[in-house]
């Protein structure tokens, strides 16, 4: 028998499983179960020393988790399923937000699937049995986000008028070269590398940092543009998130009386503010300001509140007296916050053949609200918007291709190895500061400073191909056949750039521009710098 | 239909491993394999993404042989796939980052100790163990003082150069 099981049955033996589902017994024989392993060290590498009296703050846990769930579920599928079923609530939402939806619940699908695995890891590491209860209770809830946040592309797939991309996102986001930033973010960030550093990323900074500004704006934003779906799951989503987030301030609480342990906790805050930040900023405001009509509050006001002000500024500042400071970074994320979505939705606009959706450039009224709150906008992105547009974006017969023009004027795109998201120098308005490397033969793009950083760090955590690496040599519409880019008809794409039903692209039309996917790193003059 | 899961590339690598008809020639093969193509400090990126899935498909091949050839249980659990004792073995690996203080040293050594003992060359029962205890210590030599080295200075200290568009 393996040694682990071995240690379950003799756990077990020591303290008899409840002979009742009496609450009171179940919650007594939780915080009597010692996960008295022989060995304590759990499988994973970690350098930190994890308190064994750390407390778990949700006592009420045993007792009251299933029941708990239990209603919310109910509640939920009951919801959907029979009321918003009848009130057609699929067919309500406006085509502009349904489209958004096909990425954003399946690239956040990713983070609570990473989010199982990076909550086990922590119940490995972790010493104390209380807190490993806690963070036990967080991989069931992990488990439960994902078949929610895949539940909501399944839904949409079956009651909204444009189900492609909803049914099978998982396929063909493995070409959309927005995607690997979030596996890097969430996949690497919440479960890879340090089980203490996994729960910074994850507890710390995505959950109690980040599902404000995203969930509650992603609801917020979905209810203004008819989605009663989005809310109906995500709002109970984020009821469980307190609980995570409490399981972080935990973490926390448990490595840092060990003076030894303490020192190592600036450097993984600073890194896993700025891999989390990254992504999410420039992800969600893309999200919710270009893949809406109706407008609500500000991406950089949302975040300018809920990250700089109530978590840099109060959950943070709660532990200063310990120590711990504010990320290095926060200003440069600041200014992000502002300009990241813009350069990230130019982009998705130039790369929309591979995005998966319908995506529509901001018309007049959109572009007036960009301009407003974000002034200097339209100088920047506004004019190459509408000279896209007067050059033929929508139109299949035009021969059009903002990528192509994009490569004729100058402007170059390259992936960021560490975020491994895209980026243009010439284009970009966000906390910018590129740089290109060559090191053992291989070349390497970066964006910013803080991301070179963290690869001059940890060159090997960063082993990634990117989108032009793995694809050179591709003709477009091929890579788009091949990666199930095309509808039911076998011929027409899944990505538009508008949300008409009529003059829609197919593969035909994007062979015609001839585009084979270069890669920048090889085919430009590169020479070293003396 | 062109895809990017049954590459030209994936079937020239297999037809190769499928030839494979000695512990020894796969343990050769793995071998100059992860040295050519593992590893930051590997000696080509040619085969871009298609690495991890060829070095799995070796190690599969290999861990077959090695079980074709092996009668005990016992042994499959204990001993590396050319006899030794596995415990001996990483314990060596491990003795040897004892005196290491230099976090570019240490990573030396975890990135050779993947490439010499990761399964099927020695039992992931011992592999791992050993692997948490050298990366745990190079996690720590890394994390003090991360914040305050520049980025030149981390330039400096990988070797590497900056490149710039003529």
């Amino acid at each position: 028998m393996a040694s682990s099981n071995l240690a379950v049955k003799e756990a077990l033996k020591a303290n008899p499983v409840p002979s009742s589902v009496d609450p009171q017994e179940v919650h007594k024989w939780l915080q009597d179960f010692s996960w008295d392993f022989k060995a304590k060290g759990g499988k994973y590498p970690t350098k930190y020393n994890l308190d064994v009296n750390t407390r778990e703050q949700f006592k009420l846990t045993a007792k009251e988790y299933a029941r708990m769930e239990s209603i919310k579920e109910e509640r939920q599928y009951g919801t959907l399923l029979d009321g918003l079923d009848r009130l057609d609530a699929g067919n309500k939402v406006h085509p502009k937000w349904g489209e958004a939806m096909k990425v954003i619940s399946n690239f956040l699908e990713v983070g609570e699937y990473a989010a199982i695995a990076g909550s086990a890891l922590l119940w490995d590491a972790a010493q104390s049995p209380e807190q490993k209860n806690g963070y036990l209770a967080q991989v069931m809830d992990e488990v439960r986000h994902t078949n929610q946040t895949a539940y909501v592309n399944y839904y949409y797939g079956k009651h909204y008028y444009d189900p492609a991309g909803h049914t099978n996102m998982r396929q063909f986001r493995s070409v959309n070269p927005l995607y690997p930033g979030v596996r890097r973010a969430f996949g690497d960030g919440f479960l890879a590398g340090d089980a203490v550093e996994s729960s910074i990323n994850l507890q710390v900074v995505a959950e109690a940092c980040f599902t404000n500004p995203l969930i509650v704006s992603l609801t917020e934003w979905a209810a203004a543009n008819g989605d009663e779906i989005t809310p109906t799951v995500y709002l109970s989503i984020e009821t469980d998130e307190l609980r995570h987030m409490a399981n972080g301030y935990q973490t926390l609480v448990s490595v840092m009386t060990d003076p030894e342990s303490f020192k190592y906790l600036q450097t993984d805050l600073d890194n896993a503010f700025w891999t989390q930040h990254k992504y999410l900023t420039p992800f969600v405001g893309f999200g919710l300001e270009y893949g809406s009509k109706y407008k609500v509050e500000p991406w950089v006001k949302s975040w300018n509140r809920w990250v700089y002000e109530d978590w840099a500024g109060i959950w943070l500042g709660r532990l200063q007296k310990f120590g711990i400071k504010s990320p290095k970074c926060l200003a440069d994320a600041k200014k992000d916050a502002m300009w990241a979505h813009h350069d990230l939705a130019l982009l998705a606009a130039a790369l929309w053949p591979l995005t998966g959706i319908r995506m529509e450039l901001p018309d007049e009224e959109a572009m007036n609200w960009f301009e407003a709150n974000y002034p200097g906008w339209y100088d920047h992105y506004g004019k190459i918007y509408n000279e896209w547009k007067s050059l033929g974006f929508e139109d299949p017969k035009a021969g059009f291709c903002p990528l192509v023009w994009m490569m004729q004027n100058g402007h170059g795109i390259f992936i960021d190895h560490t975020s491994t998201l895209p980026f243009c120098p010439t284009l970009s308005k966000s906390a910018s500061n590129p740089s290109f490397l060559e090191m053992n033969g291989k070349r390497f793009a970066f964006s910013e400073g803080h991301g070179e950083r963290q690869w001059l760090q940890e060159p090997e955590r960063y082993e990634f191909q990117n989108f032009f690496e793995q694809y050179e040599g591709w003709e477009l519409s091929e890579l788009v056949k091949a990666a199930g880019g095309v509808r039911s008809d076998g011929k027409t794409l899944l990505s538009q750039p508008h949300l008409r039903s009529t003059d829609m692209w197919t593969l035909e039309d994007l062979k015609r521009l001839n585009i084979v996917i270069p890669d920048p790193m090889k085919i430009m003059n590169w020479q070293p710098v003396h | 239909m062109a895809n990017w899961y049954n590459t030209e590339t994936r079937d020239e690598w297999q037809d190769q491993i499928n030839s494979l008809r000695s512990v020894s020639a796969g343990v050769e093969c793995l071998q100059s394999f992860r040295a050519d193509h593992t590893g930051p400090d590997r000696k080509t990126y040619d085969l871009k993404k298609e690495v991890t899935w060829i070095e799995s498909r070796i190690e599969m091949r290999l861990g077959q042989l090695h079980s074709e050839e092996l009668i005990s249980d016992e042994d499959l659990l204990s001993k590396t796939i050319d006899g030794k004792c596995a415990k001996e073995v990483v314990g060596e690996w491990v003795k040897k980052a004892a005196d290491i203080d230099c976090k570019i040293k240490m990573e030396g050594l975890c990135i050779a100790y993947r490439k010499a003992c990761k399964p099927p060359m020695v039992p992931i029962n011992y592999f791992a163990a050993g692997e948490k205890i050298l990366i745990s210590k190079l996690m720590r030599l890394r994390a003090i003082g991360a914040l305050d080295q520049t980025v030149e200075e981390l330039r400096e200290m990988r070797g590497v150069t900056r490149l710039s568009v003529q």
